[in-house]
């Protein structure tokens, strides 16, 4: 008996957090709950995974009563975590959910918080995302992924981890995962020191190839697939760091050199883009239909003739200020029209980067900072949208944070966005996604719902490029990894 | 009678040894295992496990970072290991069937356990496998418990043992990696060689034991997508190799776990034919257990400069500044390492003697004892940072060697305190709320916690408050190149600061610089901000000298005591007797007069090496 007690026990306790009830009476307050993530008032696609929270007030007992005008979904305690059945059957047909949530005080009171509602939008998100988890460090790294979130529901998967093939004489970095039009067939992604080279699967292809040569400042580095063609525009990089001794921003990534190239998949040919040295040009991007190749580009001025290049930059590291520009990409020739300014961020004394076009090509999403380019360690980086047939531009106040807002992505059908952002705590990056409709205007961000509440709390590593993909890579990690060992194929 | 009373003897000598080589690990490394437990951490979330599953023998690793949270305590410690490595000598002789006296051979197993953990060093600051001072402890215990099990199974049936085998195999490599491979080849062991049909007996279990061995790591290499092809087989085992240097002489130890096995197991030869008296099997066990020793005492990692880092570190945390000093001054015929002078430095700085006292302490540049160079950033540079209001490169080292070596305990507290430091109070709350999680620091994150909501607090706490009178300074790019020491004495001897300990430090450092200009300018602008306090001797000492050697600066008007002009002079005349002497040889003939003095310092130490 005394064992069958001790079986029962925990299922009866189990049992007791799912199925609670709404208590009978309470108390009413004024304020909101406070939740972490903050979820109160957002708009979630109705294909997403349930949002999962923690009650971050202080009490005794937690009960959370989400409601809509056909189903109710009752749960306890103060991590509030709705399965994804239940979750489907709150948001199916619905426009907004109604959360409630009831605290009892040490006292044994009752007191019920302001309610607040969680949007539903009929718009669906693409299924997966796929993102880099990477410890927000400066110089070292160890344990590196490539990884694949399914967006309905939990499910996390490591598409590459460089443990795979590290060793310890050996470190391997990887980094820069990007898909041709979301899809999870075409990708590319580069593997840095120990067998390095860059990663290609196309069609069901794999190869390792060496985009480094003669004519280039360096190996591919920032990727953009052309949306239709198989050819990929990179940006080559000479890249320097150095750490701030009393700014919080901590880190100054700069490059020294920077160009663009584009490379041919089919015939692996490298072709870069003629420049001038004092012209730094960075982080492509295709518009949708694959006619103008965006980038952001500043013009370096040396300030002392005595000094290195390198030294010159990096004490003047707060006078570079990159605009958005633009080029006509003729496909048949494969070349390139005359630049165009975009956006004119320098003459403003600003500098941005990171172009991104909607879907339907109406809207360019770009990154703005005092200075630079590596807007991930600027705390004043936040998001700003033009309107392109208008050139309208104006900051995303409806999701920017008072700290770093930076790398973005849109959906496939240009109603979601998701961005990078360290609101939370001003250094861990963690994925953003808001709604965005036809006149451009977004809803309140919402942090990536994760399985259990306080998962990004105790998660030491950042999430890096997210970027939007329409199903699963299928490729696995060790296929990958067979491929990262072999001999990569030089570029012409 | 006898037999019960030998019975006896041994039982008491199986539980008895094994808590004395307990007692003496706690008593010799003591302060290294508590060391260990702060650059260790174990979080009772959930979290915390899957970070560690994601390796084959991630469990087991997680076992060994629980484990290593009893290092706080001496007490417990020793507890815990007299009951770990007790359990593992019995399980030896129940294991291999050993009788009598034979059954002291079990002893040699936890020696060689031991060795694992008291081999540690410098490892103890690079070492990737989390938990690593415990895991060979854990992973041997649940190995033998497993084949224990297995060889019961086989006296019924070869056929059960095997399906153990598979069972245990499979399960066994995910949660305790490489251990797993020792637990499937002890159940091969012959055992019961007289038995009828120990041939069928033998060869199932075998061959069985061989194609796990081979094909369950295979197996799982298409299931774990972190590990490396040629690791598969090393799962839950250390490395020793740093950057891209190897040090195999490191293994040594988990070689000897195999070989303290092999007595016991020749065992199986039934020696009482050949040797049947009881004194044989004492004599030969004693013996066994004697080469175990001399070899445990071989690879006992020793080095008194490495403990005196330790306990320096320590008394650091504890704000215990005379303590730093008392550990400085112990054998002071022994030539301190970079970082004892760095911690003693940071004491006397924290006292507010070092412009008096720094040079009485004995200069030094002995390496650590460790066949790679000990880099100070790897071991306290962070401390170092934090404390010299560098929070920026206190962070940064806190998160490269978190990355590199994992997150600790340690770590995490100075991240919290940095970030405390730069007014970064929500990523200090993540720190915070992560070591709430811990077993032992929650208490120390809850009083940092009131912090969050308080931070006119951090200008009150005895450790912080002198820290943020050291933070002043425009921003700037920079970097330490991984050279703590001469960072510190490059940023703070060329910085300019209006706050009165801060001009104190920059001075000091500006005379550990020996840079004449340099001194000079912040000699100025010290000045007028101490005009009421005495002038510290040595910094007398080092205007007086400078004003002696240039005439750059006018000194006839300073107020130097007599003490410092006469000491000077002594110094000099000295010299000229002393004319033909080596650099060496002035060191020891200066010394005892003049080994505290600036001049000694300026003139006669020279060259030391700092990494």
């Amino acid at each position: 008996m005394k064992r069958l007690l001790l079986t029962l026990l925990p299922l009866l306790v189990l049992a007791s957090c799912r199925h609670a009830t709404v208590p009978a009476s309470y108390s009413e307050a004024d304020s909101l709950p406070h939740i972490y993530p903050e979820y109160t008032e957002v708009t979630v696609p109705r294909n997403m995974a349930p949002l999962r929270f923690h009650i971050e007030e202080e009490g005794k007992d937690f009960v959370c009563n989400f409601s809509t005008p056909g189903s109710t979904l009752t749960l306890r305690g103060s991590d509030v975590c709705p399965s994804i059945k239940d979750w489907q059957r709150l948001t199916d047909g619905q426009q907004e959910i109604r959360v409630d949530i009831y605290v009892r005080s040490d006292e044994g009171k009752w007191q019920h918080l302001r309610p607040f509602a969680i949007h539903i939008s009929p718009d669906e998100i693409d299924p997966y995302m796929a993102y880099r988890l990477i410890a927000p460090s400066y110089v070292a790294y160890e344990d590196l992924t490539i990884c694949q979130r399914n967006l309905t529901n939990y499910d996390e998967r490591v598409v590459y981890g460089n443990m795979i093939n590290s060793k310890e004489s050996e470190g391997q970095c990887i980094n820069c995962h990007a898909f041709q039009n979301y899809n999870p067939d075409r990708m590319q992604f580069h593997v840095r020191q120990g067998m390095g080279g860059t990663v290609i699967t196309c069609d069901g292809t794999t190869r390792k190839v060496n985009l480094k040569t003669d004519s280039t400042i360096s190996a591919g580095v920032y990727p953009a697939w052309h949306p239709t063609e198989k050819l990929i525009a990179y940006s080559t990089n000479n890249t320097i760091q150095l750490f701030h001794t009393r700014d919080i921003k901590k880190v100054e990534v700069q490059d020294t050199y920077s160009n663009l190239m584009l490379y041919d998949v089919e015939r692996n040919e490298v072709t870069p883009l003629p420049r001038d040295t004092n012209r730094l040009d960075c982080f492509p991007w295709w518009s949708p239909n694959g006619q103008t190749l965006y980038y952001c580009s500043a013009t370096y001025t040396p300030t002392d003739s005595l000094l290195p290049r390198q030294s010159d930059m990096l004490r003047h590291f707060e006078r570079l200020k990159y605009n958005i520009v633009a080029r006509d990409f003729d496909l048949k020739n494969r070349s390139f029209g005359p630049e165009h300014i975009i956006v004119d961020a320098a003459s403003e004394g600003r500098s941005a980067t990171l172009p991104r076009i909607s879907p339907d090509g109406t809207w360019l999403l770009f990154t703005m900072g005092g200075h630079g380019v590596f807007h991930i360690w600027h705390t004043d980086a936040d998001l700003y949208m033009m309107h392109l047939p208008t050139g309208e531009t104006r900051p995303l106040d409806e999701v920017n944070s008072p700290r770093v807002e930076s790398y973005h992505s849109w959906s496939s059908n240009g109603r979601w966005i998701v961005f990078s952002s360290r609101r939370d705590d001003g250094n861990y990056t963690r994925p953003y996604f808001a709604h965005v409709d036809a006149d451009g205007h977004m809803t309140k961000p919402f942090e990536l719902p994760a399985q259990h509440p306080l998962y990004h709390r105790e998660l030491m590593r950042s999430y890096n490029i997210p970027e939007f993909i329409n199903g699963p890579v299928n490729i696995g990690p060790q296929e990958l990894a067979r491929v990262v060992r072999s001999q990569a194929i030089q570029a012409r | 009678m006898r037999d019960r009373l030998r019975n006896l003897s041994v039982w008491t000598l199986l539980w008895l040894l094994p808590a004395a080589l307990a007692l003496a690990v706690v008593r010799l490394e003591g302060d290294v295992l508590y060391r260990a437990q702060e650059l260790s951490l174990f979080l009772t979330t959930r979290h915390f496990f899957s970070t560690q599953a994601v390796y084959p023998g991630g469990p087991l690793s997680w076992l060994g970072c629980l484990a290593t949270t009893v290092f706080y305590s001496r007490a417990w410690t020793f507890v815990m290991l007299s009951v770990l490595w007790g359990l593992c000598a019995v399980l030896v002789g129940r294991l291999f069937r050993l009788r009598g006296w034979w059954r002291l051979m079990g002893v040699a197993l936890p020696l060689a356990l031991a060795a694992c953990l008291t081999q540690t060093g410098y490892w103890l600051y690079c070492q990737k496998l989390s938990g690593h001072m415990m895991v060979p402890t854990l992973g041997v215990l649940l190995a033998l418990l497993i084949a224990l099990f297995g060889l019961t199974l086989r006296r019924r049936s070869p056929w059960l043992c095997v399906v153990w085998m598979i069972l245990s195999a499979s399960a066994g490599y995910p949660l305790m990696g490489a251990y797993s491979f020792l637990a499937t080849a002890l159940m091969v062991w012959p055992g019961e060689w007289r038995r009828d049909g120990w041939a069928s007996r033998m060869v199932v279990p075998t061959v069985a034991a061989g194609l796990l061995i081979a094909v369950v790591p295979w197996v799982y290499y298409h299931v774990y997508s972190q590990v490396e092809l040629s690791q598969i087989y090393c799962a839950a085992m250390p490395t020793f190799g740093i950057d891209s240097n190897d040090f195999p002489q490191y293994r040594l130890p988990y070689y000897g776990i195999m070989l303290s096995l092999v007595p016991a197991m020749l065992c199986a030869l039934k020696p009482e034919r050949f040797l049947p008296k009881h004194w044989h099997a004492a004599a030969i066990s004693l013996l066994v257990l004697a080469a175990a020793l001399v070899g445990l005492r071989r690879v006992w990692y020793t080095d008194a400069n490495f403990h005196r880092e330790i306990r320096q570190s320590l008394a650091i945390e504890r704000q215990d500044w005379e303590g730093v000093l008392r550990i400085a001054r112990e054998r002071t015929d022994e030539m301190p390492t970079r970082i004892m002078v760095l911690n003693r430095n940071l004491a006397l700085f924290r006292l507010g003697r070092a412009g008096d006292e720094v040079f009485h302490y004995r200069e030094g540049d002995a390496l650590p004892n460790a066949p790679w160079p000990v880099s100070i950033s790897r071991v306290n540079g962070r401390q170092l940072y934090y404390h010299y209001g560098l929070e920026n490169f206190c962070y940064r080292w806190c998160m490269e060697q978190g990355i590199e070596t994992g997150w600790s305990v340690d770590g995490l507290r100075l991240m919290a305190k940095a970030s405390l430091l730069n007014g970064e109070y929500d990523v200090a709350r993540k720190y915070l709320g992560l070591l709430k999680h811990t077993l032992h620091h929650r208490a120390w994150a809850e009083h940092y916690e009131t912090y969050l909501n308080h931070p006119e607090l951090i200008r009150q706490d005895a450790e912080m408050e002198p820290i943020t009178h050291l933070m002043e300074g425009d921003n700037h790019l920079d970097t330490d190149n991984m050279h703590v020491e001469n960072y510190l004495v490059n940023t703070f001897s060329t910085s300019t600061g209006s706050d009165p300990l801060r001009q104190e430090l920059n001075l000091l450092f500006a005379m550990l610089s020996r840079d004449i200009p340099t001194f000079w300018q912040r000699f100025f602008e010290y000045v007028p901000t101490h005009a009421q306090q005495h002038m510290p001797l040595h910094f007398q000492e080092a205007a007086y000298l400078y004003g002696q050697l240039e005439h750059t600066v006018d000194t006839s008007h300073m107020p130097f005591d007599d003490e410092v002009r006469r000491t000077y002079a002594e110094f000099m005349q000295f010299n000229e007797q002393c004319g033909t002497m080596t650099l060496e040889q002035k060191k020891k003939a200066f010394y005892p007069a003049y080994g505290k003095t600036f001049y000694y310092y300026y003139f006669l130490v020279r060259g030391l090496t700092t990494l």
